[in-house]
């Protein structure tokens, strides 16, 4: 059962954007509604007013725009997943969407939404951080865009204003071909993450030029691992120095005990998960 | 003409040929279940019923004092709230001892009691209003963990001396002097954990008002046990109840349990109101307020010498019972008398305890009782084969029980015992010898292992418990055959194997049979469970089958000329046994029957004999007979995460006659999965009793990515010389093995042993870190082993 | 809030349909109550046991998670819509064939996930299969025979599309 409220669909982004500067406070954006069907059923949020943004065209799509990708906050993970342009471009997002829930729900869900739901362990923040994405927001105010390093928070909380939605996410089409995603949970598949981890980089002559390391569910919201970043820069890239570098990573963290992990096995396991990430990297550049 | 039923059984048993037994056939539910059609309980919906939505306890343990129900009046004056004051007759409902109210009186005893019922005429209005329902408590200090309960004041129940519900007991021989004589000693502590049926529909039941009661519609087990249970909550006879099985959505032994209660839930208000009333539990309150299999404490010391043969075992089984006995006394009774396992072992000694304590209570679960202990038997086989560094398959081989064998309670073993050729022949099929060694040579970080895990399965009723077979089959004028049964279907498929019965001994198409089962119009059957619903169940059919054929066969007789000891039925025909060529149809006969005024319907009874126990010491007749299974794991463990990938099981079963091998395959597989799920990642999460993950999000169970491939069985038909051509039962078997066979083969690929299940990647990713840790203490120390 | 009514119209296995849902219900519930499609089933009501899919415009979803006025529009397929002219579609031939079947709950949505995998992909790998169906739960068959099922059907539409 859910919370009573009423549903409306405006047609135009305008009327979007008047609706919610009106009706901010009491109103909650639908897109998928794969996490906030669940939310209301367990009492989480009781909106007045539910939004749904289907009916905006804009929202919709991949495409390339001069050498950024932009992706509309509509676009279902599956969409995304098997977009050429992604596949071709940001092939580390196509493989994280993979390892997203199950058909069904990639059917439904949104990249919009999962960001602005700002689940610690979602399994997109993490490649979009390691990509460098941007975002940009809308609302009758204007736009504003902003990297994406500093759109998280907390768990459930984010820099979006009550006034605005999600217009686009952007990425710089990513230079380098060296890139891993692991994903690490209870069971086999169809899972939430224990640890997730995302992985960058650029290698010349054996020595590692530039690393974009991120990792969920380790902290009250999606991270940048600096520490592992900054050790490596320039260090060449030996069995032992990239094992001396996972181990930092324990800095770059703050994971908490709960249902799915302890803390200290999520500690160890971002150690293993980021060696093994930039070793996958590495491999990359080998085939 | 034969009447005797022992010796038609022992005829069926002796035939070799069969038209429809052994065969694949298909489901007779499968068509409507593939077009949606299949009727589940919240199927029967309909506008101007009313419905249910529980009212569960926020206390683990704490007195009743007020109860405000104004809040839900104030919602809608259509909704009503139902208490245990509304109970019209007794409201008890406990299975075994008196101990359970249907609706939580003075006290609440575990997290998720349920206390009320709102009722409206819209189910999402009568959950709202269970929020609007305000109780009052007065918290007692609670206890949960079930060894602290068994010397703790608190009391859960109050008027109860002691948190033990009960003891059991079997000894056996003299195991001082059996230890004395061990070369190698086994030691160790196991403990499993509650586990959730997890069937994909929840519980729920409809009841309509009836001219003389209630009629009830309900996703059960035991039609007959919620008639009783209902009539007794309603205060009126079993007569002026009538129950009904609607298609199960899955029930494995949880549906036994809870389908009664909720028939009493949906009846109360069904028969207080006058109108149909529906009650179905979300998927929260099931896994919060409905049982689960019993969480249990094994310590257990085995020793064997060195010629490999087990000399003593010793066995201290602790059940955790939750707030309320249940089937408790049961699950502990059935696992005290295979704790040890399906081994021949001269000396014994095996106590167990079923304790309360303030949580969500035990109940029936595929395996009942049996999981636990074969967990900590079959990894004691394993330990103890390394000590004596012995192979642990070629261990078992030689401990293995074989014809002539007497079980743990002295039980002499006659025939059907047919484990020891599985595992020779589960130990060919997987290649085993060449695994073994080939597998303990890997490194990296992926390693393989490879272990094997046996169990065993009384079949039927407990010692002397009466257990009995019974069905009624109807012949209709055009040659139709309805028959009734108390056993139901519950996924399993075994009404499908009651057709090919019934065909295979009519010598009929089984397009002519229809079951009617799991109705109180049937004869009362006893419940399905016990992996008894296809080998007890079936005997009634066979023996009332026998009887309508005796019913036509002079009518046969002089149709055909002969006697009527040469009349023979099959592929529909009647014939002479002496001139095969000559033959009437099967409908030509029955015309004939009813012309000659030949009633056309025979009941079929048969009481299981059973043999003496002694409880004092706990030895003697235990179970009519037991199946019996081998299965094979194999495992790849990841050294770096602790995330365990079983690739591939090896299931052998020793259960008699096969009577469906798809069916079986069926059971197989799922009951795989299941023990799967047990092992690996089931788990419920407790915070001071509060279940912390009421839902599939995190309690997680087995998707396609976490399944092996399963081998086709090995079947050993050790036929059963009471079970209809021999069959036993099969329904919960691979669960039993499989935990142990995982565990065994993680130890096989890492060298850690997990004793306490289920063995998630965390958990063993520790194990595996500290064995290590301590490796390299000791080589410091310059003490390796 | 007083609680208003929207009218939704949408094709439901083909046939169009227009009526009154309240805001706040599921597709789901949509369907169960005021439609009488039963088929689609209650498992979980969060999203994770697939036994309320159904094809929504050809892919699969789960009609749990859906809100009943968001259909507007949209074309719904239930077990119902599968079967042509009182012919069982293959994958529903299979299913029983091949024992894939027992209690049944998991049954319409699995079958509507694997029509909606074979339309995209007729011949779909061992990985693709799992892959597919990993969102439908099944607590009865432990998957084998499904997937041995889907196999089977795959088989029995291309040697029709090679008959026709
Ligand atoms: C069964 C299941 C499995 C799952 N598995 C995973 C998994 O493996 N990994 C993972 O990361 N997540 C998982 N999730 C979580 C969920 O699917 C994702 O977070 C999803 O991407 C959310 O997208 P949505 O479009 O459904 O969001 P919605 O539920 O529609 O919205 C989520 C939140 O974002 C807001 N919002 C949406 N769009 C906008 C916008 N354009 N502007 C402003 N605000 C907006 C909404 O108001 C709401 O608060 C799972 C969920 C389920 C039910
Ligand atoms: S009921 Fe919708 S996914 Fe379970
Ligand atoms: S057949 Fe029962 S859940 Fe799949």
């Amino acid at each position: 059962m859910l919370p009573r409220f009423e549903y409306v669909k405006p047609d135009r982004l305008e009327e979007a954007l008047s609706f919610l500067d009106m009706h901010s406070n009491e109103s909650r954006i639908i897109a998928g509604g794969t996490d906030l069907l669940v939310k209301m059923r367990e009492g989480k949020t009781r909106p007045l007013w539910v939004v749904d943004l289907s009916g905006i065209r804009e929202f919709g799509g991949v495409e390339l725009k001069s050498e950024t990708i932009s992706i509309g906050p509509l676009a279902t993970i599956r969409e995304v997943e098997e977009s050429p342009l992604i596949r071709d471009k940001a092939p580390m997002l196509s493989a994280a969407l993979k390892e997203f829930a199950f058909w069904q729900i990639k059917n439904m869900a949104t990249l919009g939404g999962n960001l602005c739901n700002a689940s610690p362990a979602s399994d997109l923040a993490t490649p979009l951080l390691a990509l460098s994405s941007k975002l940009r927001f809308l609302s009758l105010r204007g736009e504003r865009i902003i990297p994406i390093d500093d759109f998280f928070l907390g768990p459930g909380e984010t820099a979006i204003r009550q006034d605005e939605i999600l217009a686009e996410i952007l990425i710089p089409t990513p230079k380098s071909k060296l890139w891993a995603f692991n994903k690490l949970g209870k069971r086999s598949a169809h899972v939430l993450s224990i640890v997730n981890v995302a992985a960058a980089m650029e290698i010349s002559q054996d020595r590692c030029e530039d690393l974009h390391l991120a990792l969920g569910s380790v902290a009250p919201k999606p991270v940048r691992a600096k520490g592992v970043e900054n050790y490596l820069k320039n260090a060449a890239l030996s069995d032992k120095q990239i094992w001396e570098a996972s181990k930092k990573v324990v800095n770059d963290i703050d994971p908490i005990s709960d249902l799915r992990a302890s803390a200290e096995y999520r500690k160890e396991m971002s150690v293993k998960l980021t060696e093994k990430s930039i070793k996958d990297a590495m491999d990359r550049g080998k085939t | 003409m034969e009447t005797d039923p022992y010796k038609l059984l022992d005829k069926w048993l002796k035939t070799k040929k069969f038209n429809v037994i052994g065969r694949g056939m298909e489901r007779t539910d499968a068509l409507d279940k593939v077009l949606g059609r299949a009727k589940y309980v919240e199927d029967y919906f309909s506008d101007g019923m009313l419905f249910g939505s529980l009212v569960k306890s926020e206390q683990s343990h704490a007195l009743i004092q007020h109860i405000d129900i104004s809040g839900v009046e104030h919602l809608s004056d259509s909704c009503s709230v139902f208490t245990a004051e509304d109970i019209p007759g007794t409201n008890e409902v406990g299975y075994t001892i008196p101990d359970q109210p249907l609706l939580a009186a003075k006290k609440v005893r575990f997290h998720g009691e349920p206390i009320a019922l709102v009722v409206a005429e819209d189910p999402d209005l009568a959950k709202e209003g269970t929020e609007l329902v305000k109780i009052r408590y007065k918290p007692l200090k609670s206890v949960f963990d079930p060894l602290e309960a068994i010397d703790s004041k608190i009391r859960v129940h109050e008027e109860q001396g002691s948190n033990i519900v009960l003891k059991t007991h079997s000894s056996k021989g003299n195991i001082v002097e059996g230890f004395s004589k061990s070369d190698v000693l086994v030691k160790h502590t196991y403990r499993t954990h509650y586990q959730d049926h997890a069937y994909l529909e929840t519980e729920g039941a409809v009841a309509f008002p009836a001219s003389n009661g209630v009629r009830v519609i309900g996703s059960i087990q035991y039609p007959h046990l919620a008639q009783q249970i209902t009539a007794r909550v309603l205060g009126i006879g079993t007569d002026q109840v009538e129950v009904v099985q609607a298609v199960v959505g899955g029930a494995f032994g949880g549906k036994d349990d809870m389908g009664p209660l909720l028939c009493a839930q949906a009846a109360l208000i069904a028969f207080k109101l006058g109108k149909p009333a529906m009650v179905t539990y979300s998927r929260e309150d099931s896994m919060i307020a409905h049982c689960k299999r019993d969480p249990a404490v094994v310590e257990y010391k085995s020793g064997a010498t060195r010629d490999g043969k087990l000399s003593a075992i010793e066995a201290r089984i602790i059940f955790d019972s939750g707030a309320y006995a249940n089937r408790g006394p049961f699950t502990l009774w059935r696992a005290t008398m295979h704790a040890s396992g399906p081994y021949e072992v001269p000396n014994a000694r095996v106590e167990g305890y079923l304790v309360y304590t303030n949580k969500v209570f035990q109940g029936s679960f595929r395996g009942f009782g049996n999981p636990p202990v074969q967990f900590a038997v079959e990894s004691q086989m394993d330990e103890l084969a390394e000590k004596l560094g012995m192979d642990p398959l070629e261990f078992r081989l030689k401990n293995i029980l074989r014809k002539g064998s007497r079980t743990l309670t002295n039980q002499l073993l006659e025939d059907s015992v047919g484990i020891g050729e599985a595992l020779s022949k589960a130990k060919e099929k997987s290649n085993w010898k060449e695994k073994r060694t080939e597998y303990r040579k890997a490194s990296g970080d992926k390693v393989k292992g490879i272990g094997v895990a046996c169990g065993w399965h009384g079949i039927s009723t407990s010692q002397g418990v009466p257990d009995w077979s019974n069905a009624l089959i109807k012949i209709d004028r055009e040659g139709k055959v309805a028959a009734y049964t108390g056993i139901t279907e519950i996924g399993q498929g075994t009404h499908t194997g009651h057709v090919q019965v019934v065909s295979e001994v009519l010598g009929i198409p089984t397009d002519l049979i229809k079951i009617e089962g799991g109705t109180t119009a049937a004869p009362d059957t006893g419940a399905t469970h016990a992996s008894r619903g296809m080998s007890v169940g079936g005997i009634g059919l066979i023996l009332a089958a026998e009887k309508l054929k005796q019913k036509m066969e002079k009518t046969a007789a002089r149709l055909l000329a002969c006697t009527s000891s040469q009349v023979r039925f099959g592929r529909g025909l009647v014939f002479s046994a002496k001139s095969p060529e000559r033959s009437i149809r099967w409908n030509d006969l029955i015309e004939e029957c009813y012309k000659e005024k030949i009633e056309l319907s025979a009941e079929g009874y048969f009481g299981l004999p059973k043999g003496k126990f002694d409880g004092k010491k706990g030895q003697g007749f235990a179970y009519p007979t037991f199946s019996y299974i081998v299965n094979v794991a194999e495992v790849e463990v990841d050294l770096r995460t602790g995330m365990t990938k079983v690739l591939r099981i090896w299931p052998a079963l020793a259960s008699g006659k096969i009577i469906n091998p798809v069916q079986v395959e069926g059971q197989v597989e799922g009951a795989i999965a299941q023990g799967l799920g047990y092992a690996l990642m089931e788990e419920i999460a407790l915070k001071d009793g509060v279940v912390l993950n009421p839902n599939f999000t995190d309690y997680l169970i087995p998707t396609t990515f976490d399944m092996p491939e399963i081998e086709k069985p090995i079947y050993v038909e050790d036929l059963f010389r009471y079970g209809p051509f021999g069959a036993k039962g099969v329904g919960e078997m691979s669960l039993i093995p499989t935990p142990s066979a995982i565990s065994n083969a993680v130890y096989h690929a890492t060298g850690s042993r997990i004793r306490e299940l289920p063995a998630t990647p965390e958990k063993l990713y520790w194990t595996i870190k500290s064995a290590a840790e301590s490796r390299t203490k000791q080589r410091k120390e310059g003490t390796s082993p | 809030m007083k609680e208003g009514k929207v009218l939704v119209r949408f094709r439901l296995n083909g046939k169009p349909v227009e009526t009154f849902t309240k805001p706040n219900d599921t597709l789901l519930n949509l369907l169960r109550r005021n439609l009488g499609i039963t088929s689609v089933k209650r498992g979980c009501e969060v999203g994770e046991c697939g036994a309320c899919t159904v094809l929504l415009d050809g892919n699969p979803v789960v009609s749990c998670l859906i809100l009943a006025p968001t259909v507007e529009g949209k074309e719904i397929t239930t077990i119902e819509g599968i079967s042509k002219e009182g012919e069982l579609h293959p994958l529903q031939q299979a299913f029983i064939k091949a024992g894939a079947v027992q209690c049944g709950f998991c049954t319409p949505g699995m079958i509507l996930t694997a029509k909606a995998l074979l339309d995209k992909n007729p011949n779909p790998s061992l990985r693709e299969i799992k892959e597919a169906i990993q969102g439908n739960l099944c607590r009865c068959t432990g998957y084998t025979k499904i997937i041995q099922a889907i196999q089977l059907a795959s088989k029995e539409i291309k040697s029709s599309c090679i008959s026709d």
